[in-house]
């Protein structure tokens, strides 16, 4: 049988299968596009009533006036009305934060400035929020508008947002962190799309390097797309790509190169990444190799740690995949797989200087899973959003959300305050975790006296521990096996004890140093006390002895 | 006469039947319901999974509905619908939230509603592991019997791309498969 004969069996076959699939009812069909947009709405008024109820004093709280978002929130390491802490971390209520419920789309960090763009209830529009602290968010003086922005970039105190999601492209500028936005540039920024057939130009990410703003997404011709401006009003394609489908990110790599990463193959295959030192030449894609037929949703900016999905299973968890070599060569990450084995991650990053993964720890698209976020100093030993954060308090969705509503997937930090958030207007809530708590200030302990002789009465000696985790149970021990004494630390990490070093004689001397070791909370630090030899007189002592 | 455009149908033996009749305001019922299951079928061929693909068809009508004025006044409706079908089942990021709703649509249904969910024999599945751009041609060369011209209308190519794509297509199918390939071209 030739293959046009064969092509017409199966052809046939398939056309008799198809005349057995029920036709839904067209207006069926639309309904239930149009329901995805009614919900926006109904959350809408929810959140409108919501406000009318709420005391006036939260009401201020969210004014714009910086003074009285000082006054609300004094100084850093207060969180705004309902927040939490727990150690490092720290859960906070959007509403409390200024950001109401509403839907998250990107989320970036000038280094100084938070960057947050999101749509309220009901709104088509994007509102773009600042924040200096990661806590307490207030609304651009001027947003975007009208636009709906897909991608924003921050660099020193310029930022670019992008909006094209409805065919025709803009570009918003901002000089001031944020404050206020204008347009820079309008229409066909990203390419003109042909008539009538084709989806417009998408730009999903933005970033600045060497000079350059580089935007990525996909062209209005399908193929994936790399664009580049000096100043973000004119821009010029800089990727020569024929094959369809969209650059998902666009990392650094060890050797100072730039990768962008796309999966352009069919489902669950990775076929395209283009690694370049030049952005304005992207040149030709270069053959990727992943585990397991995964393709990577989400890489670190060091190009080390990728996501891994294999949309061909669902449900599956997602797992973490690790590359030595820049992004080329990919396996999977059997440390983390085996400490989370539930784990479902959206994005992966490295944000002050930590490994953050986000997501959830279930991939059931319409039963949401608690919010989940691991970090990592070195990308071996993992910590969690603490348990009490994690309640899963979510409803199910009657529409199934991908990521799903529960998963973190915005990701920045500002002054060393890691900032996770989710996407869903339904997650009520983000987290943050402060770097300098717990990695910036070393664990020590400090000891008084610092010496003592070798002889004489007992001696009561006072320490002091600090850089600890908070509210954590530390262990000291020094003087034998038997611990010393078990401190809690307070809300700095710090902590006070002390012990009696008892009496020795001249015949059963200190034996050396004393070390005084404190545990607790994954840090260890030691205080050594010296212990300043006593001349002996000249005394028989018989055999050696010890107390 | 106005306008001419392409109509047809699936008849009782699954063969494509094509006329050329007057154009007439089209209502956007019927256009649905004369080309939902090809469309579907279309989908399916590049993406595999029959829950998927519907998804993938219905918002490529309801895209079709929201511009129903300027759709129907096209000369051929039904390949602007295949074409943004077929640009549905190749972008990845939408084709992952498409998934996740049919598969939770799957999980709502009965056993028995979700039979013919996949095609998955080697004919298909090696039409599905070409270059994404032969296996459209291809599809809708053998799925909907069109020519030359008309798969480069619906992709919006050129004929003589099309022509290279469904050569390279067609050899590599045949190697696949260990069909013969026919002399005659596409």
């Amino acid at each position: 049988m030739t293959l046009d004969e064969r092509a017409r069996s199966h052809a046939a076959t398939l056309r008799g299968q198809l005349e057995s699939i029920q036709v839904p009812e067209p207006r069926t069909v639309l309904r239930r596009a149009r329901r995805r947009y009614r919900i926006g709405v109904v959350v809408g008024v929810v959140v409108l009533v919501a406000a009318i109820a709420t005391p006036i004093a939260v009401i201020a709280g969210r004014d714009r006036s910086s003074t009285k978002i000082e006054a609300v929130h004094p100084h850093r390491g207060k969180l705004p009305p309902g927040g939490e802490t727990n150690g490092s971390w720290a859960s906070i209520a959007k509403d409390s934060a200024g950001l109401g419920n509403a839907q998250l789309d990107a989320l970036t960090s000038d280094g100084a400035t938070l960057l947050l763009a999101g749509r309220k209830p009901g709104a088509q529009d994007t509102t773009i929020w600042w924040s200096e602290d990661g806590a307490l968010w207030t609304e651009a003086d001027r947003s975007p508008s009208p636009a709906r922005v897909t991608a924003i970039g921050a660099h020193s105190d310029t930022a670019l947002a992008v909006s094209t999601p409805s065919g025709t492209a803009s570009v918003w500028q901002s000089e001031d962190h944020g404050r206020h936005w204008d347009r820079i540039a309008h229409g066909d920024v990203f390419g003109k799309p042909r008539p009538n057939n084709r989806p417009a130009a998408s730009v999903s990410g933005i970033l600045w390097r060497d000079g350059w703003w580089i935007a990525y997404g996909g062209a209005a011709n399908g193929y994936e797309a790399i664009w580049i401006s000096r100043d973000g009003t004119e821009w010029r394609a800089a990727l020569n790509s024929r094959s369809s489908g969209s650059i998902d990110g666009i990392v650094d790599t060890p050797d100072g190169s730039l990768m962008a990463y796309a999966v352009t193959g069919r489902l669950g295959t990775i076929d395209s990444a283009w690694i370049t030192k030049d952005p304005t030449d992207w040149g030709h894609p270069v053959p990727l190799t992943t585990p397991n037929r995964y393709y990577l949703s989400s890489v670190t900016p060091d190009s080390a740690f990728g996501v891994g999905q294999n949309a061909d299973r669902h449900g599956d968890a997602t797992p973490l995949l690790l590359s030595a070599d820049g992004g080329r060569k990919w396996v999977e990450d059997s440390t983390f797989g085996a400490i989370f084995p539930d784990a479902w991650i959206w994005t992966a990053t490295k944000v002050a200087n930590l490994y953050v993964l986000g997501g959830t720890t279930t991939s059931d698209t319409t039963q949401p899973g608690p919010p989940m976020a691991w970090i990592s100093t070195d990308g071996k030993s993992w910590g969690a959003i603490p348990a009490t954060f994690v309640k899963p308090t979510l409803p199910p969705t009657s529409i199934p959300q991908l990521p799903p509503t529960g998963a973190l997937g915005l990701i920045a930090a500002v002054d060393q305050r890691i900032v996770m958030m989710g996407f869903a207007a339904e997650l009520d809530r983000f987290y943050t975790f402060d770097v300098a708590s717990e990695t910036h200030e070393t664990p020590s302990v400090t000891c008084s006296p610092k010496s003592v002789p070798s002889t004489g009465p007992s001696v009561r000696v006072s320490c002091s521990i600090q850089g600890y985790a908070v509210h954590t149970r530390v262990t000291v021990t020094g003087l034998g096996p038997a611990p010393l004494a078990s401190v809690r630390t307070d809300d700095a990490g710090r902590a006070s004890f002390g012990f009696v070093i008892p009496e020795f004689g001249v015949c059963a001397q200190l034996p050396g140093d004393v070390t005084v070791n404190a545990s607790g909370g994954g840090a260890n630090a030691s205080a050594t006390i010296a212990v300043t030899p006593v001349p002996l007189p000249s005394l028989d002592c018989g055999p050696a002895s010890s107390r | 006469m106005g306008r001419l455009r392409r109509v047809g149908h699936v008849g009782p033996a699954g063969v494509e039947e094509s006329n050329l009749v007057p154009l007439e305001p089209q209502s956007f019922d019927d256009f649905f319901r004369s080309e939902y299951r090809r469309v579907v079928g279309l989908a399916m061929v590049l993406c595999g999974r029959l829950a998927v693909a519907e998804e993938l068809a219905q918002d490529a009508f309801v895209s079709a509905y929201r511009r129903w004025d300027r759709v129907r006044g096209y000369d051929d409706p039904a390949a602007w619908v295949r074409r943004v079908v077929v640009n549905l089942a190749t972008s990845s990021l939408r084709r992952r939230a498409r998934e996740a709703r049919a598969l939770a649509r799957l999980a709502r249904r009965r056993p028995a509603e979700t039979l013919e969910t996949e095609i998955d024999d080697e004919f298909w599945r090696a039409i599905r592991a070409l270059p994404r751009r032969q296996a459209q041609c291809v599809a809708l060369r053998y799925l909907e019997d069109r020519d030359v011209e008309e798969i480069a209308s619906v992709l919006g190519i050129a004929a003589p791309t099309v022509r290279v794509h469904l050569h390279a297509a067609r050899t590599t199918l045949a190697e696949r498969i260990g069909a013969k390939l026919d002399e005659e071209a596409p």
